[in-house]
């Protein structure tokens, strides 16, 4: 199992994964003002934040950049107090926060969904730790409370009580929804509570709609920062590589051993093929994506930052090259003989979100895999309508529909052993 | 923890899955509850494992027990799925200690799963 040279504690998993959010702040820090930053911090706590709303747009790249260390941060303290123990899925939820801080998750607007989920331990006297990985996935309705407090026409102070009050009601359900979607897509969609954030987005934006209001996405993008994400990724990626490098001993021995996962949940490369293997794939997938943007002529913004962690966490928990790659050449493919144009952002997010489906390629090979990431950015472009923007996850929404749907096909023309 | 008869039963239907894939022409199978834990008593006859697939099966089932992933995934287990062995690291992570080991000719597999809140 776990086939690391150098043992590593859970304060050090700890302090490696503090890098990323320390690194955020102490940028920002150095980049700008103070008062310059919390300006864009309060706009961007202000602005009603359906997808795509790119925080680097709306409060300046200073301002997200402590957006998302402190979210993160809080996080892991967060996880460390509860001793929620550091493996795949831990880091999976944090990269996902820290992505997500770029474009729709901030500083005010995720503590509803955690207070629903509190709720729910009290009324049936649990621990908090048990649930409180699904409640930060869970974040991904977020925006129900920046939309009803800033983005209707109701007083703020009526928009902001219906806002918090439907996100700890989301909060309370969570829990009971996301581990029941699970047999939907029967674990092929890695991101399985973006799917369950969708069917409850779908319903609260349906009733908000039959009572006149106007839930619409937006797409609001920064364009002058790409030189400054890809430098940055290309050291996390880095950075990643060498730390579990170093943890495997320094070696690359046994790398091959985590392509023969499919990949389908819970396939834990942490506690499989150990941390030092599973940083190095955090690494190279990172520059897998990266090579993925530059080939799609892609600018890097606050969502595409946002895709790139979300799929390097997840390289801890199911993702790999081998059943990863075959979902954006199926992407990639979809551009040449569809509408959509591959440099757009939202084809750039649908591939690297759409990587939820990587469990599909593991399962079934590189031609499920291309099949399924053709089929994805096609529903993806499609069921944003549904929630209105509302699910922050909605690659995750579209992965559940398409596993669900494509699964059993594939699965009709396997032949039993 | 919530549904306990129901993760019980699927950590026994999961590796009863394991045993008949494997060739097990029988199981016998005990569960008891005790005050703080549940022990979970496999007998299997006619099933050969090497000494590899016996290690990482006892590797799978003695990762730490996890209630957060737990909480989350243990729909997972006992659906029916084309890829090999992946619910047995969740149902070690469902448990707190597994032993398992020849006797004679019957592979015999102890589970025991603390009761927490």
């Amino acid at each position: 199992m776990v086939k690391d040279s150098i043992i590593i504690s859970e304060k050090q998993k700890v302090l490696i994964l503090s890098v990323l959010p320390v690194f955020f702040i102490i940028s920002a820090l150095v980049m700008d003002t103070p008062a310059n930053i919390l300006k864009g911090l309060y706009d961007i706590i202000i602005t009603p934040d359906l997808l795509l709303t790119d925080y680097v747009y709306i409060g300046g790249l200073s301002a997200t950049l402590i957006n998302s260390g402190i979210l993160t941060l809080i996080s892991i303290a967060l996880f460390y107090k509860l001793r929620v123990h550091i493996t795949g899925i831990t880091i999976a939820a944090l990269f996902a926060v820290a992505g997500f801080a770029f474009f729709g998750k901030n500083i005010a607007n995720v503590w509803p969904i955690y207070i629903g989920g509190y709720l729910y331990c009290r009324y049936h006297k649990i621990q908090f730790k048990n649930v409180v990985l699904i409640l930060t996935f869970g974040t991904a309705l977020a925006p129900m409370v920046s939309q009803l407090a800033h983005g209707t026409s109701l007083s703020m102070p009526v928009g902001l009580f219906l806002g918090v009050s439907l996100s700890v009601l989301a909060g309370f359900i969570l829990p009971v929804l996301a581990p029941h979607m699970l047999s939907f897509h029967d674990g092929y969609n890695l991101y399985n509570v973006g799917f369950t954030a969708g069917i409850i987005g779908t319903m609260l934006t349906s009733v908000m709609r039959s009572f006149g209001f106007t839930i619409e996405s937006r797409m609001i993008l920064s364009t002058q920062h790409d030189f400054y994400f890809k430098m940055f990724l290309i050291g996390l990626c880095i950075f990643l590589f060498v730390i579990g490098f170093i943890i495997n001993g320094n070696s690359v021995k046994g790398y091959t051993n985590i392509l023969k996962h499919s990949g389908r949940l819970v396939t834990d490369f942490t506690q499989l093929d150990g941390f030092g293997i599973t940083f190095m794939n955090m690494g190279i997938m990172g520059l897998t994506a990266l090579v993925y943007i530059i080939i799609s002529k892609g600018t890097i913004n606050g969502p595409i930052v946002g895709g790139t962690l979300t799929c390097m966490g997840f390289s801890a928990f199911g993702n790999h090259p081998k059943n990863t790659i075959p979902i954006l050449l199926g992407v990639i493919l979809a551009t040449f003989t569809n509408i959509w144009d591959i440099s757009s952002t939202s084809v750039i997010i649908g591939g690297l979100f759409g990587t939820t489906l990587a469990p599909i390629a593991g399962a079934y090979g590189s031609l499920g895999g291309i099949l399924a990431g053709f089929l994805h950015l096609s529903v993806v472009m499609n069921v944003g309508y549904l929630h209105g923007g509302i699910n922050l996850y909605n690659n995750g929404f579209s992965g559940g529909i398409v596993a669900a749907v494509l699964v059993p096909i594939l699965k009709s023309f396997k032949k039993d052993k | 923890m919530r549904h306990e008869a129901s993760k019980i039963s699927r950590i026994i239907d999961e590796l009863n899955s394991y045993y008949l894939n494997k060739g097990a022409k029988k199981i016998n199978i005990s569960i008891e509850e005790l005050e703080d834990q549940y022990k979970i008593f496999f007998e299997v006859c006619c099933i050969e494992c090497s000494e590899e697939e016996l290690d990482e099966l006892r590797d799978m089932l003695n990762e730490s027990r996890q209630p957060e992933v737990e909480a989350y995934y243990w729909t997972l287990t006992s659906e029916p799925s084309d890829t090999e062995n992946s619910e047995l690291s969740l149902i070690g992570m469902m448990i707190d200690r597994a032993e398992i080991a020849y006797e004679g000719s019957k592979l015999v597999l102890r589970l025991y799963r603390n009761k927490i809140s």
